[in-house]
């Protein structure tokens, strides 16, 4: 089995799939306990739009202004934004807001795949995951993205534990609640556009969320919660890469299913006091 | 001080709880909130502490800094947070440029759960404490801002009687550092050291402590109880 990983492009997955831990470890803590879920839901999916239109565009303009990646930026941090507006200022039709945000950016995504000539591989390995075609420059694009991450979390770790454990007590201590809340949430789309080559857009929460869940049952703080995060979903990566490739499934679907077995697994075997 | 100058509070399309209310709270009492469920009290809470702003009236105060106990069932015990990091939080607003704290904030909260007994088991999860120890753990989160004013809802629901004296004794101790107004069931709270006593149901009524014995106080619940059952 461990020959698998003399082949360049698996080495080349592996090594994105365990910076894709990284991001998915630490903001995959705040998604679960702040219970945003579905929210990382939402953007993972609104961002199809960016990335429908920068793969039209592309093909009729060829710049590395239209990677689709960059599409995928500008659409989840806009998704962000406006998720983050409406819980602040309309809280009670949040669960509406999001569910807006996330069919609006599938329909601007779908609507320029098709008008975009030729059948569209890029869109379906953004849908589905496609880690074997990470290149050079997407291991470069995952490190930058990381740092950021590692960085903000470190120095907003006790604000965001803040108003995550309750926001009304932390808006009690004058904490800047909101501010903190869409900058929590612009890291969410970040992490976000790095996961969605790892396991796409339709299986991005199972890989964000399940992770971290599996983390929280096993841990005390939300330190070793990151950390143990961190390991599992490296663990779930590269279990779905050996499984993959010896089965010769799809890549993205197996992490997912790993994932959401491991999780339901720890639900049965560890019982709550 | 607080002060409360006809206070008029409606939720949207319902009945107004609080209709032309007054209240005042002078520094370093002890007032306690006593009235049935569903009368108004965690609104009036929730006023002061500015979540929700009075249809009508105004609400003044003097007091900086507002340490907040909620009630025990609102607690979320599966966030997984430490004793120590819980309280650490409570006092946010020293946290550094590096996003952590120094070794006086440190030193500081260590103190606080020394104080309040719980230095052995601040490295355990919420989930992992006891009635009273969880009890103690929000008093030591909401004192940990360094209050003026403490505001405590029921904190004594829900735990035995060893630690409700627990508890009680931990407030009497409080009394001369911050002004406390704490919700409460247990008319047994009527001490001696309690400086205001206040009726909250569907208004807010100051009742002359000196004159108020556990069967008037009881009485006084019960009948309004016994309205606001028939309101509804």
């Amino acid at each position: 089995m461990v020959e698998i990983f003399s082949n360049p492009f698996v080495l080349m997955a592996t090594f994105a799939a365990l910076l894709s831990s990284v991001a998915s470890g630490i903001m995959g803590t705040y998604v679960v306990i702040k219970r945003i879920v579905f929210i990382a839901g939402s953007i993972s999916h609104a961002l199809l739009g960016g990335i429908g239109i920068c793969i039209y565009l592309y093909s009729v303009y060829p710049s590395p202004l239209f990677y689709p990646l960059n599409g995928a930026l500008v659409f989840s941090l806009l998704a962000a934004a406006i998720i983050g507006w409406v819980y602040l200022k309309h809280k009670d039709r949040e669960d509406t807001a999001i569910a807006a945000i996330w069919t609006i950016g599938m329909s601007i995504g779908i609507i320029f795949a098709s008008i975009t000539p030729g059948y569209n591989v890029e869109l379906m390995n953004y849908l589905f995951g496609n880690i074997l075609w990470a290149g050079q420059r997407e291991i470069q694009l995952l490190i930058c993205l990381d740092l950021i991450l590692i960085l903000a979390v470190f120095r907003y770790r006790y604000l965001f534990l803040a108003i995550s454990y309750n926001e009304k007590q932390a808006r009690l201590n004058k904490v800047a609640v909101d501010k903190l809340y869409l900058l929590l949430l612009a890291l969410v789309a970040i992490t976000v556009v790095i996961l969605i080559q790892a396991v796409g857009a339709i299986l991005l929460i199972a890989f964000l969320c399940l992770p971290a869940a599996v983390a929280g049952k096993c841990t005390k703080s939300i330190n070793q919660m990151m950390v143990a995060g961190i390991g599992f979903c490296s663990l779930f990566s590269l279990l779905g890469i050996l499984l993959s490739a010896s089965c010769n499934i799809p890549l993205g679907a197996t992490i997912a299913l790993i994932c959401s077995s491991f999780y339901f697994i720890l639900l049965l075997l560890k019982k709550e006091p | 001080m607080l002060t409360i100058d006809q206070l008029e509070f409606h939720y949207p399309g319902s009945e107004p709880i609080f209709k032309n209310d007054q209240l005042k709270i002078d520094p370093n009492t002890f007032s306690i909130i006593i009235g049935p469920n569903g009368g108004g009290k965690t609104t009036l809470l929730n006023l002061i502490m500015g979540f929700l702003e009075p249809t009508k009236g105004k609400i003044e105060s003097t007091f900086q800094q507002i340490g907040y106990v909620p009630q025990s069932s609102k607690i979320d015990l599966e966030f997984p947070i430490r004793l120590i990091d819980h309280v650490l939080i409570g006092c946010i607003q020293k946290v550094t440029w590096w996003g952590g704290f120094s070794k006086d904030t440190i030193k500081f909260v260590d103190e606080l759960l020394e104080k309040l007994d719980l230095t052995a088991v601040k490295e355990l999860r919420l989930k992992e404490l006891s009635g009273g120890q969880l009890q103690r753990a929000q008093i030591a989160h909401a004192l940990a801002c360094e209050p003026d004013l403490l505001i405590l809802d029921e904190p004594t629901s829900n735990i035995d009687p060893r630690a409700k004296k627990q508890i009680l004794d931990i407030l009497h101790s409080l009394k001369k550092e911050v002004t406390i107004l704490m919700v409460t069931h247990d008319l047994e709270m009527l001490l001696p050291e309690t400086t205001q006593v206040l009726l909250v149901s569907n208004g807010i009524e100051s009742i002359d402590k000196t004159n108020l014995c556990h069967h008037t106080a009881m009485g006084l619940y019960e009948n309004r109880f016994t309205q606001v059952k028939g309101n509804g």
